[in-house]
Order: structure tokens, then C-alpha cells, then sequence
């Protein structure tokens, strides 16, 4: 009998896991239509897999210091050029690339792990406490986010975790609206009504039946996130608030090549190209997300 | 509608509470000591509880902060500066003036073009034009705004001298931080309205409307355009809110002596009223600007005024039944 049991379990889990897999590569079906997507997803796949081997990438070590060889001009040696200690721009790019991408996607997940189960509570159970948690929602998204980041870091003070933290703050408002408004809409769903009939917990409900169906909209919005938490720590940085020297971040180094920026341009160039290139490949790939899991524009 | 603006006026003061609160603990919490930072580490311990007290820093958390919000909702107290023993308020509203300028500009600079290149690309959606304007507007919303100002100053001041580099006196300043900081929300609403636009054009009704021999303008300012504003509204309350808070590094790069310029001065002298006042000061900003947002809501959608004045009606027939009863 018992053996029976498992032989139906499994019989009832495989159709389930293939349509997970479909459901998988139906979106990649949908994301590979716009070429642009792929390209941008290829290039972070490479931004990516700079930051995580940075130190293999890296002609040189981020701190080394060349004192002899201050303010090159790029050329093959350093194909950057050089800063003010005589340190290797491309090598501190490459360097200050994980620390960036680290930061926000870092912030993000909390901001969604966070905002996310807020927001999916307060969809499922509504009333007072959804009330509750929706006014302060409010309150938070009445501050611009940058703003929010520039107030906890000034007060937690600088360094990664911090900035983390800071960035995060802001970002919790937006998901806790997008995971609630798709709670609201996945509740009214049959199946939901199906599973409370068959007597399934709140719990098994929430984590089973509505977060795999509320999921694409915060996918969606984690996508066009990134983009906007990878500006908030560059920008922290810029104004001394985020990742302190020597570590290299984007902003910071932006921060040095703007004291140098009548004698020297590269310094002030460089970094923001890198910022460029990253936050356009986010993009393109944040859009191919969007038309892909957006139901609206699925014909 | 009087009715409706005093309503959104009242849901105001809760969450200006809300902001109060938030930066206020979020300050309260910070590991520094602010008396070690007024009156140096040599203070003997009496002169250190005689200022604690005259600032009010040894009465308990809430008291701190109810004595705070009741400050600033009845005196408009936002406390005293460390730097310069003057109230915040005084310190903020010189500022103030200069901010708004710059907030403004780009505001005037960024919704006209927006709209534009938004309803231009998505009426010639697939063109040549479409895809230049589409690819520069994923650069523009893809870039940071410092950094831009750098690359501006870098060209248009330093090397090629259109522009005066620093400062904030004459609208020859004011050219390159309103483009600086003006790129970001054109891009950003270019992208909105276009998408907006494009889920709008599919509609039933523009095919309706061309069916019925509408002109093409007619079709795309009355039909299309209205109807695709709702969301394009957020976006821009969004974008006027987050250009006054990308002011702060704009000013900073041009030396523009605003509201930003004061916060990151407060910053690096660990000047807690001051960093408080000043981002309440503009949250209190953005609340206005979002009440704004709301209210343009109701003007352009008639379906919201129409949820209002039907709430109204029910709320009378209900006071009406009572009397009845």
C-alpha cells in the first residue's frame, strides 16, 4: 500500500515538474524573440563573471601602486591608463565592478525578500493589517529613495554592509506594492478557493499556491530594480557615503577623477562608461523580462 | 473636488508622522555621539550632561521624538544646527529658493520632451527615428547623473567654455545641471510613454475611431494620449520627486549652494538636525508633489472623480436613511 502511495506521489509530482519546465522555457522562448535581450544577458553574464574572477581578469592588482607612472594616458601597458597613485584604471574598474554588483544585488533580494513577504500578507489577509502595513508603505515611499540610502548611511556610516542596508530601505515600498497587488488578483483565483476547500493551511496556501503565481511581477520589478540600486551605490559612493577608498567602487572612483578632471579626463570617462555598459545591459535584459513575463503584451 | 483636495490634505499629516518618525529613528540609532561631536573629547562630564540637557538629549526616546514632531507641527521647529546654533528652518529655507529653481527647470525641460519622444516614437513605432530615439533614451536612463555632469562640465565648460563651469547666478549656469539632471527623467518617461502609447494604439477604440474617420492627431491626442496619461502621471510625480533628490549630487558638482549642498556639508560635520531637517524638509516636498499627482488624477480620469462624488452620494443617501430613521 505504502509503496502504492509513493508510486501515485511520483506519478503525480513528474507531470507537475514538467510543467515547471515548461513554464521555464516558455519564458525563455519569449525572451530569445528580442534579440537586443540576448545580447544584454550575454553581456552581463560577462560583467558578471569579471566581478566574481576579478582577480584573475585583472592585468594587475587594485591597489598596486606605480608612482613613476602616474596619470597615463591608456595605452598597451595600461590600456586605461593610470590614476593619481599610478594604480591601473581598467584593473580598478574591473575590481570595483563586483563591489557594485554585489551591493545591489545584494539590496535587491532583501528588498524583495522583505517587501515581498510584507506585501503578499498583507494581499492574503487584508483588513487592519493590511491597513497597517500599507500606510507605512506610504510614509517610506513619500521620501524619495536616494534619499532614504543618503539618511541611513549617514547614519550608520560608511562600509558595504551599511550601504547594503541603506539601499534596501528604499526599495521594500515597491515591492511590497507589486507583491500585493499580485496577491490580490492570484486570491480571487479558483484554485485558491480549491485548496482552502481541501483544508490547506495559510501558510501552505501563501508559500504553494500564491507566490509561484504572484512571482512574475516581482521578477519584473526586481529586473528594472537592479538597474536603479547599482545607480543609488555608485552614487552614494560619489558623494563619500558608500564604499570607502582603497576599495574600488565605480562612484568612488568617479569621486577621485573629478578632483583631476581639468588635468586629466580618463579618470573622470572611464568608470562611467563601465556604469553605462552595465546599467545598459541591465536594461535590455530588464525589458526582455518584462515582455516576457508581462501577460498584457503576450499575444 | 474642494472636498477631495481636503481629504487628501488631512491623509497628509499621518504620513508626514510616518517620514518624522522614520528619519528620526534612523538618526536616534546612529552609533556616533553628538555630544563628542558639539563640544569636542576634552568636555568634562558636567559640561557633557548640562549640553545633553539643554538639547534635550537625555529625556527618553519617546519623548525626544514627540517633542520633535510637536515642535514641527506647531512652530515649524526643526530643531537647531550644531554648526551654527541657528534654527534649521532659517538654514533651509535660505536654500531652499535655489533648489526649487533647479528642481523646476528640469521638471519644465523633462515633461514636454518626454511626452514628445515618447508619442513620437510610439506613432512611428519600427521606424528609423523610433530606434534612434528608443536607443538614446536607454543610454540616457542608463547613465548616472554625476556622471554626466562631469562628461558636460568636461566639454561644454572646460574644453570648449559655452558654459561657466561652477556656480548657479545666471541662466548661463543654469544650462548644464538642468541637462545633467534632465536626462534621467526624460529617458525614463520617453520609455513610459512610448510603451504606454504602443498597449493604448491596440486598443478597440483608436480602431474605433479611425473606423468613424477620425484625423490621425485627433486620434492620437484625444483618444490614445488621454487614456495613456494615467500611468505617464505616476511616472512624472515620480521623476519631479527623485530630480530634487538627484539635485543633491548635481550640486554638489557644480557648487550650486542649495538644499543639496547643505545636506552633504551637514553630512561630513555630523550635524544631525541639520541632515533631519533637511530631509524632512524635502519629503514635505514630495508630499506636495504627490498630493499634485493625486489631484491631476482625478482631474484627467473622470472614472476617479466619479469614485469620489459616488462615495459622496452614498455617504448622503446613508445620512440621509439615519435621519429617516
Amino acid at each position: 500500500m505504502a509503496k502504492d502511495k509513493k508510486k501515485n506521489a511520483a506519478a503525480q509530482d513528474a507531470p507537475v515538474r514538467t510543467k515547471k519546465k515548461s513554464a521555464l522555457s516558455e519564458f525563455w522562448r519569449m525572451f530569445k524573440k528580442r534579440k537586443i535581450s540576448v545580447v544584454g544577458l550575454v553581456v552581463v553574464f560577462i560583467l558578471i563573471f569579471c566581478a566574481v574572477f576579478a582577480e584573475f581578469v585583472a592585468p594587475y592588482d587594485y591597489a598596486e601602486q606605480d608612482l613613476r607612472q602616474r596619470f597615463t594616458y591608456p595605452c598597451w601597458e595600461h590600456p586605461l591608463g593610470t590614476d593619481n597613485f599610478g594604480r591601473d584604471l581598467l584593473s580598478r574598474i574591473i575590481f570595483g565592478g563586483r563591489v557594485s554588483l554585489l551591493v545591489a544585488l545584494v539590496s535587491i533580494c532583501t528588498a524583495v525578500l522583505v517587501g515581498g513577504s510584507f506585501g503578499a500578507t498583507a494581499g492574503y489577509f487584508g483588513g487592519l493589517y493590511e491597513s497597517i502595513i500599507m500606510r507605512c508603505m506610504d510614509a517610506i515611499m513619500a521620501v524619495p529613495a536616494l534619499l532614504y540610502a543618503v539618511a541611513i548611511s549617514a547614519s550608520l556610516g560608511t562600509g558595504i554592509v551599511s550601504s547594503t542596508i541603506a539601499i534596501a530601505f528604499g526599495f521594500v515600498p515597491t515591492f511590497t506594492r507589486v507583491a500585493r497587488a499580485a496577491v490580490l488578483t492570484v486570491r480571487e483565483q479558483e484554485y485558491i478557493e480549491a485548496a482552502k476547500a481541501i483544508g490547506a493551511s495559510s501558510g501552505r496556501i501563501i508559500v504553494h499556491h500564491i507566490i509561484p503565481n504572484a512571482m512574475a511581477p516581482c521578477i519584473v520589478q526586481a529586473t528594472v530594480s537592479l538597474v536603479n540600486s547599482i545607480l543609488t551605490i555608485s552614487t552614494l559612493s560619489f558623494i563619500g557615503l558608500g564604499v570607502q577608498p582603497p576599495t574600488p567602487e565605480w562612484g568612488s572612483i568617479l569621486a577621485n577623477g573629478r578632483e583631476y578632471i581639468r588635468e586629466f579626463w580618463p579618470l573622470a570617462t572611464f568608470p562611467g562608461v563601465a556604469i553605462m555598459i552595465c546599467l545598459i545591459s541591465f536594461n535590455m535584459v530588464g525589458d526582455g523580462v518584462r515582455d516576457a513575463l508581462d501577460p498584457r503584451l503576450k499575444q | 473636488m474642494i472636498r477631495y483636495i481636503l481629504k487628501r490634505l488631512v491623509l497628509m499629516i499621518p504620513v508626514l508622522v510616518g517620514v518624522i518618525f522614520i528619519i528620526f529613528t534612523i538618526n536616534y540609532i546612529s552609533p556616533g555621539d553628538p555630544l563628542v561631536d558639539i563640544l569636542g573629547i576634552e568636555a568634562s562630564a558636567e559640561q557633557r550632561a548640562a549640553k545633553a540637557h539643554e538639547l534635550g538629549l537625555d529625556q527618553p526616546y519617546l519623548v525626544q521624538l514627540g517633542n520633535y514632531i510637536w515642535g514641527i507641527f506647531t512652530r515649524l521647529d526643526f530643531g537647531t544646527s550644531y554648526r551654527t546654533n541657528r534654527p534649521v528652518r532659517d538654514e533651509v529655507l535660505e536654500r531652499f529658493p535655489t533648489t526649487l529653481l533647479l528642481t523646476s527647470l528640469i521638471t519644465c525641460l523633462s515633461v514636454p520632451c518626454g511626452l514628445t519622444f515618447g508619442i513620437v516614437t510610439a506613432v512611428f513605432q519600427n521606424s528609423i527615428l523610433d530606434y534612434v530615439v528608443t536607443f538614446i533614451a536607454l543610454a540616457g536612463a542608463s547613465m548616472p547623473q554625476f556622471w554626466l555632469a562631469l562628461m558636460l562640465m568636461l566639454v561644454f565648460a572646460l574644453t570648449l567654455g559655452w558654459f561657466p563651469a561652477i556656480g548657479f547666478d545666471t541662466p548661463r549656469h543654469w544650462v548644464l545641471p538642468t541637462i545633467a539632471c534632465g536626462m534621467l527623467p526624460i529617458s525614463t518617461l520617453t520609455r513610459n510613454v512610448r510603451s504606454s502609447m504602443l498597449e493604448v494604439i491596440r486598443q478597440d477604440y483608436i480602431r474605433t475611431a479611425r473606423a468613424k474617420g477620425l484625423g490621425e492627431l485627433k486620434i492620437i491626442f484625444k483618444h490614445a494620449l488621454r487614456n495613456a496619461l494615467i500611468p505617464i502621471i505616476t511616472v512624472i510625480g515620480f521623476q519631479v520627486t527623485s530630480a530634487m533628490a538627484g539635485a543633491i549630487v548635481a550640486e554638489q558638482i557644480f557648487s550650486i549652494p542649495g538644499m543639496g549642498a547643505l545636506l552633504i556639508s551637514s553630512i561630513k560635520s555630523k550635524n544631525y538636525p541639520s541632515i533631519q531637517g533637511n530631509i524632512l524638509w524635502m519629503g514635505l516636498m514630495a508630499s506636495i508633489i504627490n498630493l499634485i499627482v493625486d489631484l491631476a488624477y482625478a482631474y484627467i480620469d473622470p472614472r476617479i472623480k466619479a469614485q469620489f462624488t459616488r462615495r459622496k452620494a452614498k455617504a448622503t443617501k446613508k445620512t440621509a436613511e439615519a435621519k429617516a430613521v
